[in-house]
C-alpha cells in the first residue's frame, strides 16, 4: 500500500513536470470563472472564454494527461515499468481533480468570502460548486473516452464524428419518443436524466475498470457501443406513462392525494378556429379565450381550420399549504367506451398549459389549451357516441421548512432552507432574495413577501421531484426578485417543498368540445 | 526455464502474427530471436511482457503466466523496444529521477556509470534526443534496476557502428547475471555474446538451439563434380542450391562431419572438389531467410 502511494506520488510528480504550464493556466481560469464579477467585467469575451474556451481546454487537458500514459498503446513507457493499471488510474484521477476541481472550489470559496458570506457557507458552496456531480461525471466520461482512444488526434476525430452520430440519434429518439413533459414544469426530468447519467457513469466506470485493470480495449470499446445503443433504446421506450409510473414509486405519502379532486369546468369548452391561410391567427374567439400559446410551427402543423379549445380544471381538497402541479395532461377520444386513436401521427391534440390562477370567486384554476386538426374533429364528429377523456398526471408537494426574515441583508442559516438573505433596493422597490442549500435539495423553493397574496409567490424554477437520495451531493443556489410595495423593510418568507404524492386523475366528458356535438359544435 | 511458451498464438484479424510458438529460454542465456521483418518477433516479445494478450497457448515468464504478470514482476523484467514512446518533455535527468522512484532495486551507481559511459546530456529533453541517444537512455532505463530478465526488441536498429558498440558494451555489463532475449538484425554484433538462437518465419518458430549446435550443423558447401551438376533430388536439408555447370553450391543445415557429407554428395556424381565452410550467425540467418522466401 505504502509503495503504491509512493508510485502515485511519483506519477503525479512526473505529470506535473510534463504539464505544469497547461495545468496552471487551466487551474487559474477555472478558479477565476467562479468569480462572476470578474467574468462580467470581460463582457462577451468573458462569456466566450467561460463557455467555450475553458471547457474545451479542460477537456483537452484531461485527454492529454491520460494519453501521456495511454492504456490502448503497446508502445508507451509505463507498460514496461512496475506500474499497475489501477495505480496509474488513481494518479491520473488525482492529477485531474487537483487541476480542475480544487481550483474551482478555491475560486468559489474566495468569491463567497469576498461577498461577505460566512466561512462555513463559503466552504459548503465551494465544495458543491467546484465538485458538482456533472463536472465529476464529465471528468470520468472524458477519462473513459481517452482510455479507448489511441491518440489525441483519434480522440478528436472520434469525438467529433461520435458527437454528430449520437446527437442525431438522440435528437431523433427524443423527438420521436421522449415526451416533452419530462422536461420543465413536471419535475420528472430526473427519471430520464438521472437514469441516463447513471448509465453513463456505469459505462464510463466499466470502461476505466476494463482498461486500467485488464487493458482489454476491444471489450471496452464494445461496452461503449452497446451502452450507446442501450441508452437510445431506453430513451425510446420511456413514454410518459412509464416516466410517471417511476415517479409514482417515489410518493412518500400516496394517501395524501386520496381526496384531491380536479374537475373540468362545466359547459362547452371555449374554442376558436385557426384562419384558413394557416398563418396562425385565430378567427372568431369565444369569451375569455387568451392569446394562442402555440408556436407558429405547431399551428402550421395542425393545419388551416384547426380548432383551438380550452379546458379549465379547478382543484379541491388540497391539503393546506400544499402545491399541486399538473405534470401532464392528455386528451384521447372514446367511442362506446373504447379509446380511438387519432388518424394522424400525433398521439392526441397538442397541449399548452398555463399556470394556476386564482379566480375572482377564490377557486384556483388551470387552463389547458389544445389544438385539434379540423379533419380529426370532422372524423370524430361523424361518430354518435364520442367522448373526450382527459388524463391528468399530478404531483402534490408539501411544505417542509420555512424561513421568515427581514430584507435587511443579514445572512442566516435556516434548517431545511440553507443560508438565506434578502435585500431591498429602494430605488426599484425590488427585494433580491438569495439562498444557498447544500446537500439534499427540496423539490421546490418558493419565496414571497409577508402579507402579499399567494399569487405573488415566486418559485425558484421548475420543481425537481428527484428522491432526496439522488441530491445528497452538491448544492443549489436559489434567487428570487420580489416586488415590495411599502417603504418599510419587508419581511420575506421562503418555503421549501418536498414531493408528497404523485397520482393520476381521469375526467370523461361527452362529445368533443365539452358536450355533444350539436350543443358544442366546432367554431 | 526463465521463459517457456507453449503453442503461443496471436492473430490480428486474419493475420496470424504468432502461430503456435513453443519457446524455451534457459536462465542465464543470451537468446537471439531472429527472423525477417514481420516474422512475429515483436508480437511474441510483447506477449511475454503482457503488453499483448495471446489468443491461444501460454507463456510463462519467471515462472508466472504472462497474463498474470503483476507490476511487481516488472521489477525483475527489463524491456526495451526501438519504438518505445517516452515522456518526451522530460529531460534525461528528470526521466532517470522518475525511474529511480519506480524501482526499489534501482542501482544508482550503475545508472551513473552507464550515463557517463554513454555521455548523455542530463538537461536535454527526451524528445530532442537523436535515435542513438534515445536508445542509450532506454537501455539504461532497462538495465539500471538489474533485471533478472532483459527483453530487447531491436535495440541496435538504426544505430551507427560506434553507438552500436557502446550499446552492446552496456548490455554486456549485465550478461551473466541476467537472462537476455534479444531480437536484432545486427547479428554480427550480437553473435559474440549469444548462447541460443531461435529463428522465426511468418509467425512460426522454425528452430531453436544453442549457438554451438547451430554453428555445427550449418555449412556452406561448394561441390565441383566431374560432370554437370543436377539440382533435383537433393536432400531437404540442403537449402538454397545453386547449379553452375559442374558446380553445386548449397547450405547444409544438417551437417555432422565432412566424410558423411562427401558420401552424400557422391551419390550425385563423381566429386572433383568439395569445399565446406562454416557460417556466421549473420550468414545462417540470411540463408534461412532466403530459403524460407523461396519456399513461400
Amino acid at each position: 500500500m505504502k509503495r503504491q502511494l509512493a508510485l502515485v506520488g511519483t506519477l503525479l510528480h512526473k505529470d506535473l513536470r510534463l504539464f505544469w504550464h497547461f495545468a496552471a493556466l487551466i487551474a487559474v481560469f477555472l478558479a477565476l470563472q467562479q468569480i462572476p464579477a470578474l467574468v462580467n467585467l470581460l463582457g462577451p469575451l468573458g462569456a466566450f472564454v467561460q463557455q467555450l474556451l475553458i471547457p474545451l481546454a479542460t477537456l483537452l487537458l484531461i485527454m492529454v494527461v491520460c494519453h501521456e500514459d495511454s492504456v490502448v498503446s503497446v508502445k508507451h513507457d509505463w507498460l514496461t515499468r512496475p506500474i499497475a493499471g489501477p495505480t496509474l488510474l488513481l494518479a491520473k484521477t488525482l492529477f485531474i481533480l487537483a487541476v480542475i476541481v480544487v481550483p474551482a472550489i478555491l475560486g468559489s470559496i474566495a468569491n463567497d468570502l469576498y461577498l461577505g458570506r460566512s466561512v462555513s457557507e463559503a466552504l459548503l458552496a465551494g465544495a458543491s460548486s467546484g465538485a458538482q456531480g456533472s463536472t465529476l461525471l464529465l471528468i470520468v466520461v472524458v477519462m473513459a473516452f481517452a482510455a479507448v482512444t489511441t491518440s489525441i488526434r483519434q480522440a478528436i476525430i472520434v469525438s467529433l464524428s461520435g458527437f454528430v452520430v449520437v446527437a442525431l440519434l438522440s435528437s431523433l429518439v427524443i423527438h420521436l419518443a421522449v415526451p416533452d413533459e419530462v422536461h420543465g414544469p413536471t419535475g420528472s426530468g430526473w427519471v430520464l436524466g438521472r437514469s441516463v447519467e447513471f448509465m453513463v457513469l456505469l459505462v464510463a466506470a466499466s470502461v476505466l475498470w476494463v482498461q486500467y485493470g485488464y487493458r482489454h480495449t476491444k471489450a471496452a470499446r464494445s461496452i461503449v457501443c452497446v451502452a450507446l445503443i442501450a441508452v437510445e433504446i431506453f430513451l425510446a421506450s420511456m413514454t410518459w406513462p412509464r416516466v410517471f409510473a417511476v415517479q409514482k414509486l417515489f410518493s412518500p405519502d400516496a394517501s395524501a392525494a386520496a381526496f384531491v379532486q380536479v374537475q373540468v369546468a362545466k359547459g362547452c369548452f371555449p374554442a376558436t378556429a385557426l384562419l384558413p391561410d394557416g398563418d396562425g391567427t385565430s378567427a372568431g374567439g369565444a369569451a375569455g379565450v387568451m392569446p394562442i400559446p402555440f408556436s407558429e410551427e405547431q399551428r402550421r402543423k395542425a393545419g388551416a381550420g384547426a380548432i383551438e379549445f380550452v379546458t379549465r380544471v379547478v382543484r379541491t381538497s388540497i391539503p393546506a399549504g400544499d402545491l399541486l402541479t399538473i405534470g401532464h395532461a392528455a386528451v384521447t377520444y372514446r367511442i362506446a367506451g373504447a379509446t380511438v386513436r387519432p388518424a394522424q401521427a400525433e398521439p392526441g391534440p397538442l397541449r399548452a398549459p398555463l399556470p394556476w390562477t386564482t379566480l375572482r370567486d377564490g377557486t384556483v384554476a388551470l387552463d389547458d389549451y389544445w389544438l385539434l386538426p379540423r379533419s380529426e374533429f370532422d372524423r370524430l364528429a361523424a361518430v354518435h357516441d364520442v367522448e373526450t377523456q382527459i388524463d391528468y398526471s399530478l404531483s402534490l408537494a408539501a411544505p417542509t421548512a420555512q424561513a421568515r426574515f427581514l430584507a435587511d441583508g443579514r445572512r442566516v442559516s435556516y434548517p431545511g432552507i440553507g443560508y438565506c438573505s434578502a435585500k431591498l433596493d429602494r430605488a426599484t422597490a425590488v427585494v433580491d432574495v438569495d439562498c444557498f442549500k447544500a446537500g439534499a435539495q427540496p423539490a421546490q423553493v418558493v419565496a414571497n413577501l409577508d402579507g402579499a397574496p399567494q399569487t405573488a409567490s415566486k418559485a425558484s424554477g421548475y420543481p425537481d421531484f428527484a428522491p432526496a437520495v439522488l441530491n445528497l451531493w452538491g448544492g443549489q443556489r436559489y434567487t428570487f426578485q420580489l416586488h415590495a410595495t411599502g417603504s418599510e423593510v419587508p419581511r420575506v418568507s421562503v418555503t421549501a417543498y418536498q414531493a408528497r404524492a404523485h397520482f393520476d386523475r381521469r375526467i370523461i366528458v361527452p362529445g368533443i368540445l365539452g358536450g355533444p356535438v350539436p350543443q358544442c359544435p366546432a367554431p | 526455464m526463465i521463459i517457456e511458451t507453449e503453442n503461443l498464438t496471436k492473430r490480428f484479424r486474419r493475420h496470424g502474427a504468432v502461430q503456435g510458438v513453443s519457446l524455451s529460454v534457459p536462465e542465464g542465456a543470451t537468446y537471439a530471436l531472429i527472423g525477417a521483418n514481420g516474422a512475429g518477433k515483436t508480437t511474441l516479445m510483447r506477449m511475454l511482457v503482457n503488453i499483448l494478450a495471446p489468443d491461444a497457448g501460454s507463456a510463462h515468464v519467471l515462472g508466472t503466466d504472462s497474463r498474470r504478470l503483476r507490476s511487481d514482476d516488472r521489477l525483475r523484467i527489463g524491456y526495451l523496444t526501438e519504438n518505445q514512446e517516452l515522456p518526451d518533455r522530460l529531460s534525461i535527468a528528470q526521466y532517470f529521477e522518475y525511474l529511480r522512484a519506480l524501482y526499489p532495486n534501482w542501482d544508482g551507481t550503475l545508472e551513473q556509470q552507464l550515463r557517463q559511459q554513454f555521455e548523455l546530456p542530463p538537461s536535454r529533453l527526451l524528445g530532442k534526443l537523436s535515435h542513438g541517444m534515445r536508445m542509450k537512455a532506454m537501455l539504461i532505463g532497462a538495465l539500471a534496476f538489474r533485471p533478472r530478465l532483459l527483453i530487447l526488441d531491436e535495440p541496435l536498429s538504426g544505430l551507427d557502428p560506434l553507438v552500436r558498440d557502446e550499446v552492446m558494451s552496456g548490455m554486456l555489463t549485465q550478461a551473466g547475471e541476467t537472462t537476455i532475449l534479444i531480437s536484432s538484425h545486427e547479428l554480427a554484433e550480437i553473435e559474440g555474446c549469444t548462447t541460443h538462437v531461435a529463428f522465426m518465419v511468418r509467425g512460426k518458430l522454425i528452430f531453436q538451439e544453442t549457438i554451438e549446435s547451430l554453428g555445427a550443423r550449418f555449412r556452406d558447401v561448394t561441390v565441383t563434380f566431374a560432370q554437370a551438376a543436377v539440382a533435383p533430388g537433393l536432400p531437404e536439408s540442403w537449402v538454397n542450391p545453386q547449379v553452375d555447370g559442374s558446380l553445386l553450391r548449397f547450405i547444409d543445415t544438417a551437417f555432422t562431419d565432412e566424410s558423411r557429407l562427401r558420401e552424400q554428395v557422391q551419390k550425385f556424381g563423381g566429386v572433383h572438389h568439395l569445399e565446406v565452410l562454416p557460417l556466421s550467425l549473420r550468414d545462417i540467418s540470411k540463408e534461412m531467410m532466403r530459403a524460407t522466401r523461396r519456399e513461400a
